[in-house]
């Protein structure tokens, strides 16, 4: 009798363990295209660890269904005054910098695999609670990763429009790396004009980058769960450059090819750039860039062939 | 005859020994020159306010005393940057500071490289972030914010 009642309990736990995880990537889903589906204006304060210094920043973010957005960035001060506007497929940021209007640099994209559900197969996925984010009540999500060497993420999302209100990147051991959140946030407000989607004066326009002419080289080792969702074709300082993306569903490995004069230099990371590598092997110049370790980047680095 | 040709002789001419017609070009110029004219009269005076002297001998050491005391009063009396306009200090010095000019001035191939090197960097990290931020879980404005400010650390290191 006591080991049926067991077994019951464990089922019940089973199943609502299965529940609350489905529950939880239905709600990842619906909170990844959020967007599309929702008016909102608010305040948002998102910090950032950069070599070991937490640096947040505060930005104003007025977004109108399906793809028009704009935000204006408060602090710190090398962020102070920019403007970046999304609308449809077209992005613009203002430099004040330059006091120019900037076109976001498009690129030739060969190809893209990108699949959001490499994402539930690489972390586990959990509805982990509720809570309250400026005056929302919102459901929190966990997705841990099933591999060493990822972070952990937290995530805040709406109950009613599932807006992601508030994020939070950790280390297994517990040290946020990064993390955002609302401050405020008005859902549906009734005054948004599409005006202030319009970039007010002149931009510089980025022209369509050329097609690369040498032979890709490709890695041969990635760390378990990344594969290969994307190539794009650019121009860099007047390189013709090559952009493989690999991806994890949720990190992510940029690998950058070019032509170069040099023929061997070994792998090195700049100056300041944890998180880049840069080599050059037959007159190729490579540069790697993501946010896993060093070992990890120079192993990529050595299989490139 | 010229000033500089009459200086040179005002000396002889006062001894008694410069001859003929040296002599009378020398007079004709003194008559037509006033400056060189009073040039002769103070070496004249000068002569006679020696002879009126007494025939004393000086110390035996005498002379190397005034030498002495007359290489200090210069040492004291020339400005520090007569030292510099020396041409035995001058022209090299001047080299020296030419070729450090051009040095300094020259487009050295280091700089823009840097500078080069810092815009690529940056448009990677550009490139990078923009795939992040399409990741699932991922809050964009916290990678835009991240990649921003990792390319502004690298123009201000490229401008420091």
């Amino acid at each position: 009798m006591r080991s049926k009642l067991f077994l019951v309990l464990l089922c019940g736990l089973a199943i609502s363990g299965g529940v609350y995880g489905s529950n939880a990537t239905s709600i990842a889903r619906r909170a990844q295209a959020a967007d599309l589906h929702v008016n909102y204006r608010g305040t948002k304060t998102a910090c950032v660890c950069l070599n070991g210094t937490t640096v947040s920043s505060v930005m104003k973010i007025v977004h109108m269904k399906p793809d028009m957005t704009r935000k204006e960035y408060f602090s710190p001060a090398a962020l102070a005054g920019i403007i970046f506007i999304q609308c449809g497929p077209d992005a613009w940021m203002y430099s004040p910098r330059d006091h120019a209007w900037e076109q976001a640099r498009s690129a030739c994209r060969a190809y893209s695999q990108y699949d959001r559900d490499d994402a539930f197969d690489n972390y586990e996925v959990q509805l982990v609670g509720t809570g309250m984010v400026a005056g929302r009540e919102a459901y929190v999500i966990r997705a841990a990763p099933k591999r060493p060497g990822e972070s952990l993420h937290r995530v805040w999302v709406d109950k009613q429009c599932y807006l992601m209100l508030r994020t939070q990147v950790e280390t297994i051991g517990g040290t946020v790396l990064s993390s955002s959140k609302f401050t405020s946030i008005a859902v549906e407000p009734r005054d948004i004009s599409p005006t202030i989607f319009a970039v007010s004066c002149k931009a510089i326009p980025v022209p369509a980058p050329p097609r690369v002419d040498f032979s890709l080289r490709k890695p041969f080792y990635l760390p378990k769960g990344y594969k290969m969702v994307g190539l794009a074709e650019v121009t860099v300082n007047a390189h013709y450059c090559a952009h493989l993306q690999f991806s994890n569903g949720v990190n992510t490995i940029s690998l950058f090819e070019r032509r170069c004069d040099v023929q061997t230099v070994a792998p090195r990371m700049p100056d300041k750039l944890t998180t880049v590598m840069t080599w050059a092997r037959d007159g190729l110049l490579f540069t790697l860039v993501g946010d896993i370790s060093r070992v990890e980047l120079k192993k990529i680095a050595d299989s490139v062939k | 005859m010229k000033c500089k040709r009459a200086s040179e002789l005002i000396s002889d001419y006062l001894d008694g020994r410069l001859a003929e017609p040296a002599r009378q070009e020398f007079e004709s110029h003194l008559a037509d020159c006033s400056y060189c004219a009073s040039e002769v009269e103070a070496a004249r005076e000068l002569l006679a306010s020696l002879s009126s002297l007494s025939g004393r001998r000086s110390p035996v050491d005498c002379w190397s005393g005034v030498r002495a005391a007359i290489s200090a009063h210069q040492r004291a009396a020339t400005p520090w940057w007569h030292w510099v306009v020396r041409p035995v200090v001058a022209a090299p010095a001047a080299a020296v500071a030419v070729a450090l000019a051009v040095f300094l001035m020259w487009p050295s191939g280091n700089v823009p490289m840097a500078s080069d090197k810092a815009s690529e960097y940056s448009y990677y990290i550009g490139a990078h972030s923009h795939l992040q931020r399409q990741q699932t879980f991922a809050d964009p404005d916290v990678v835009f914010v991240g990649a921003e400010l990792q390319k502004a650390s690298l123009v201000a290191s490229t401008e420091e």
